[in-house]
């Protein structure tokens, strides 16, 4: 059981894919790379209980670990840690709107963005997703209804300056 | 704002293309697999007497991945004169005076934010005479003096003389604290083993000190400490123990050195944390150095 050779040839052929649906999750490469670790780590004590995809069951353990830590995180003092509600764009320069939609995605909350992620990203279809958080394929089709509606208006939003005075 | 589904791909995609793959990422999961089965972390915590003061000191191996897991040190070091002992783990090249000798450094910040009804309590060490560098977080939103105890059991009050949220860091001014300064080590590198040392346990407790491993140093991009702003900022990755107090502590070097300011855990606790360069804090120490009047710590942070 120590040597699984499928493992290694998967880790090799899906790690990039991995780093990035992780750093998509979670916006932050050094979470990232913790992140890719530790699912690795379940996935690999999880193997003979895996079957011919283990994607769906990596990127479930990705989307699980990353929701435990967003619960787990200090209070203040994780600010490399998954970007929480971020304000727009403080000042009044016109962002592209690819950077706009970028800081609109880290405003969505971790379930949103990972059901975006999964279906925009990793391309999968609704069932796959379903399948992988864990939720009704109607759930998740209106989730990510949801969250393309809150981008969209997220321009509208007047931003609100943090930081100086609360 | 209108976009497409495409646009949307487009995004995610661009966004996430400058991936570094780490290396050996299935070996060193099937590393820890296989020692998680062992039970991974082995946390032995020691307690040593001198006189009345009992000192705490928690060991963390390292990870499975490591050259060398550190066992505990039955030697201890004496911080002379200072009545308190506290060992270092036994990574055979952080046993040495000149790390025993900064951990005399490490101070013991506290503050009260009244308009958030919140009590801080942080690290920091002196690198300059009368200055205590520590992370702005710790301090954020603090009206009044900042209680500021050395490791000998001195209190000295300090006010903040200087405050960047953005790369949370703040530098303290405390007159009279006669602590001999911490010098910088900018050549910090993967590999190198490190002494996270801190306050972790809470007000008025012992130091502890704990050995890492320095995993990366990186740039690395993330919200400035009011969540107001994108900053990049040069930091390590280390593994080892960090808990919350530790923050605003030093990472030293094996000469006891500052490699870095520890200003985060890894949110998997096993994981380590992250400490900002000695570069990156360099010109806030500068600045700091001379420093008398008070600045504003601004609101607290959540």
């Amino acid at each position: 059981m120590a040597d699984r050779p499928e493992f290694g040839a998967y880790v090799a052929a899906r790690s990039s894919r991995l780093m990035r649906t992780a750093y998509l999750l979670c916006r932050d490469w050094p979470t990232a790379e913790d992140l890719v670790q530790t699912a690795l780590v379940k996935a690999w004590l999880a193997w003979h209980r895996i079957e011919d995809d283990p994607d769906p069951y990596v990127y479930r353990i990705l989307v699980n670990t990353h929701a435990s830590w967003r619960k787990r995180r200090w209070r203040r003092e994780v600010p490399t840690e998954p970007l929480p509600d971020l304000a727009g764009p403080g000042d009044a320069t016109r962002v592209e709107d690819r950077d706009a939609l970028w800081t609109a995605l880290g405003a969505l909350n971790a379930q949103e963005r990972a059901a975006v992620v999964l279906r925009y990203y990793a391309d999968l279809d609704y069932g796959r997703i379903a399948e992988i958080l864990g939720r009704p394929p109607g759930t998740v089709r209106s989730q990510i209804s949801r969250a393309l509606a809150k981008l969209r208006v997220d321009e509208a939003m007047t931003p609100i300056p943090e930081g100086t005075e609360r | 704002m209108t976009f497409t589904e495409d646009d949307l791909r487009a995004v995610l995609a661009e966004r996430s293309t400058p991936s570094r793959v780490p290396p050996d990422l299935a070996g060193r999961a099937e590393r820890r697999g296989r020692s998680r089965h062992r039970r991974r972390l082995t946390v032995g915590a020691t307690a040593l007497v001198t006189g009345a003061a009992t000192v705490t000191v928690v060991v963390a191996q390292l990870g499975p991945d490591r050259p060398a897991a550190p066992a505990f040190s039955p030697s201890p070091s004496i911080l002379g004169g200072y009545g308190k002992v506290v060992p270092v783990p036994d990574v055979t090249s952080l046993n040495r005076p000149e790390v025993h000798a900064s951990l005399r450094s490490i101070v013991e910040v506290t503050g009260t934010a009244p308009r958030c009804r919140r009590r801080l309590h942080g690290t920091g060490f002196v690198y300059a005479r009368e200055r205590v560098m520590t992370n702005a977080h710790d301090v954020a939103g603090v009206r009044g003096p900042l209680g500021v105890r050395a490791p000998n059991g001195d209190e000295h009050q300090g006010r903040v003389v200087l405050y960047d949220p953005a790369r949370d860091i703040a530098v303290l001014y405390v007159p009279g604290l006669a602590v001999p300064s911490l010098g910088f080590n900018r050549t910090a590198r993967a590999g190198d083993v490190a002494l996270i040392a801190g306050f972790p346990a809470g007000r008025s407790k012992p130091l502890t000190a704990t050995a890492g491993t320095i995993r990366t140093r990186q740039s690395s991009s993330g919200p400035d400490i009011y969540h107001s702003g994108q900053v990049t900022r040069g930091i390590l990755t280390f593994s080892g123990r960090v808990e919350p107090g530790n923050s605003g502590g030093p990472l030293l070097s094996d000469e006891g050195l500052v490699y870095g300011v520890i200003f985060a855990a890894a949110p998997d606790d096993q994981h380590g944390g992250y400490a900002l360069t000695a570069d990156e804090v360099a010109a806030d120490a500068q600045a700091g150095a001379t420093a008398t009047k008070p600045v504003s710590t601004q609101a607290c942070v959540d």
